[in-house]
């Protein structure tokens, strides 16, 4: 069954998701910036732990190749929605409802 | 001319959406900072936090190991410190010693009024607990560096070290603290078994408890004593499934409590009549990641935190069940050390020592770190 929906929602729709992406992105590394001194004990991503290793237990590295990283997610976001709107719409809903998820367990743990 | 415009196309769509998520990234963090960084502008100076503190015989003097921080500059991060605290003043004023040495771990050996250091190397150093004597002398050598903890027996003969690579017990004169000489340059006897994780000196000197991991059998901890002159070893105890990261023994050396890598906790006992030690349950006996656990000099109360680290809790060990409760907020207690009877000293991630008094159950001082 498809669902037709009109471009301004689907615009609506990418632009939601979006941005969810990088506000979620820019307040999950905020609260690294935070918790810099026990981020070591708590850091629960193994990358991130590898990260953390690497700059001797600083913030720095993790945070700006968190910063890249979202910078470049956002670009290929946007590129994939203009050149095929449903599948970057689609894309875009995906990576928003885990970073949601990220959030929720953020303020939870 | 289609396909020499396509590529052009490409890169400009992409140039563009580069630019444009640059731009949002940014302004977003600009509005979540906002929120943020006010209170972050005061953070931004050098973190400091205790790591470990001790205190002279008669409680009056602090010794609290200090690490600085700072996420902008690695070499300072990994920066440690020793402060003097005078708690006869009424505002003690922190006075830095052994400044050039970056110790790791410290033991105190109250009895001859000396301190055990440790580098990041494993070089050991002694130094007094008297202000005028600044001196300190390098004792030897720890294999392998990188020291876990450390701590002397009650007669300050001798001192332990935990690393990575094992157990070594080091012989000291209990006289010298200044020379070479008179020093020790390798251990008295050593383990060499990377699974021991904690370990806890018995009061009476002769003997130590080692905790000791392994997965051979499942995951598991032998509670191993240990004899301190010959470095000969029996079995005390076997906790299946447990990983102990800590251990605690009684100034009685009749209880003792372990500490999972969870929080949870398991209390050990055993009569005056019998060497043999007993599990005795406590319900919802834990405590927090930092894995506080601290006997009073009598012997009757232990002192954990609840499982956020953010309360400290007293048990009464006689009664088996919550006696005292102690809010410490904001902070998270990374460790506690009974001053005497009435008396407890905790620290956590904030630059400060508290002082803690027992018989009112108020926080009696709050003593700042050096800026």
């Amino acid at each position: 069954m498809m669902i037709n929906l009109t471009p301004n929602i689907l615009s609506c729709l990418f632009s939601v998701s979006w941005w969810l992406v990088i506000v979620v992105s820019v307040v999950d590394a905020y609260l690294l910036f935070l918790c810099r001194d026990v981020i070591g004990e708590y850091e629960l991503n193994p990358a991130g732990k590898v990260l953390l290793m690497i700059a001797n237990g600083g913030v720095w590295l993790f945070l700006l190749l968190k910063f890249l990283g979202t910078v470049l997610v956002c670009t290929c976001l946007l590129v994939m929605y203009r050149k095929n709107p449903r599948l970057g719409i689609t894309i875009a809903m995906v990576i928003a409802c885990f970073q949601f998820g990220l959030l929720i367990f953020l303020y939870c743990a | 001319m289609l396909n020499s415009q396509l590529p052009i196309s490409i890169h400009s769509h992409l140039r563009r959406a580069f630019v444009e998520s640059l731009f949002s990234t940014f302004l977003c963090a600009i509005v979540v900072g906002i929120v943020f960084l006010p209170d972050e502008m005061e953070r931004s100076r050098p973190l400091k936090r205790v790591q470990f503190c001790t205190h002279s015989i008669d409680g009056k003097v602090l010794f609290a190991l200090v690490a600085s921080m700072n996420m902008w500059d690695a070499a300072e991060k990994n920066s440690n410190h020793l402060e003097r605290y005078d708690l006869s003043k009424k505002v003690p004023f922190p006075q830095a010693i052994c400044e050039k040495l970056n110790p790791q771990c410290a033991a105190v050996d109250a009895r001859n009024g000396r301190l055990f250091l440790i580098d990041m190397l494993g070089r050991l150093y002694a130094t007094g607990l008297d202000s005028s004597i600044s001196t300190h002398a390098f004792h030897g050598q720890v294999p392998g560096g990188r020291p876990k903890s450390m701590a002397c027996t009650q007669d300050g003969r001798k001192f332990i070290v935990l690393n990575h690579e094992g157990l070594f017990l080091w012989n000291v004169d209990s006289h010298a603290i200044d020379s070479h000489a008179n020093g020790v340059a390798s251990p008295h006897w050593s383990h060499l078994d990377g699974e021991i994780v904690c370990f806890a000196l018995n009061p009476d000197s002769d003997t130590a408890v080692l905790g000791r991991f392994s997965e051979s059998n499942g995951k598991q901890t032998d509670l191993v004593e240990v004899n301190i002159q010959t470095g000969e070893t029996k079995m005390l105890f076997v906790k299946k499934g447990w990983r102990m990261v800590r251990l605690a023994i009684s100034s009685n050396g009749r209880s003792m409590v372990g500490v999972e890598d969870s929080g949870e906790m398991m209390l050990l006992q055993r009569t005056s009549d019998s060497e043999a030690w007993e599990h005795r349950s406590i319900p919802g006996l834990c405590t927090g990641t930092s894995n506080v656990a601290c006997f009073s000099p009598d012997s009757s109360l232990l002192i954990t935190t609840d499982r956020y680290s953010r309360r400290l809790v007293a048990w009464n060990l006689d009664q088996k069940e919550i006696c005292n409760k102690f809010e410490t907020n904001p902070t998270i207690v990374v460790g506690c050390s009974f001053l005497n009877e009435d008396q407890f000293l905790s620290w956590g991630v904030d630059p400060a020592l508290r002082v803690w008094n027992l018989s009112n159950n108020t926080l009696e001082r709050k003593i700042q770190l050096s800026p």
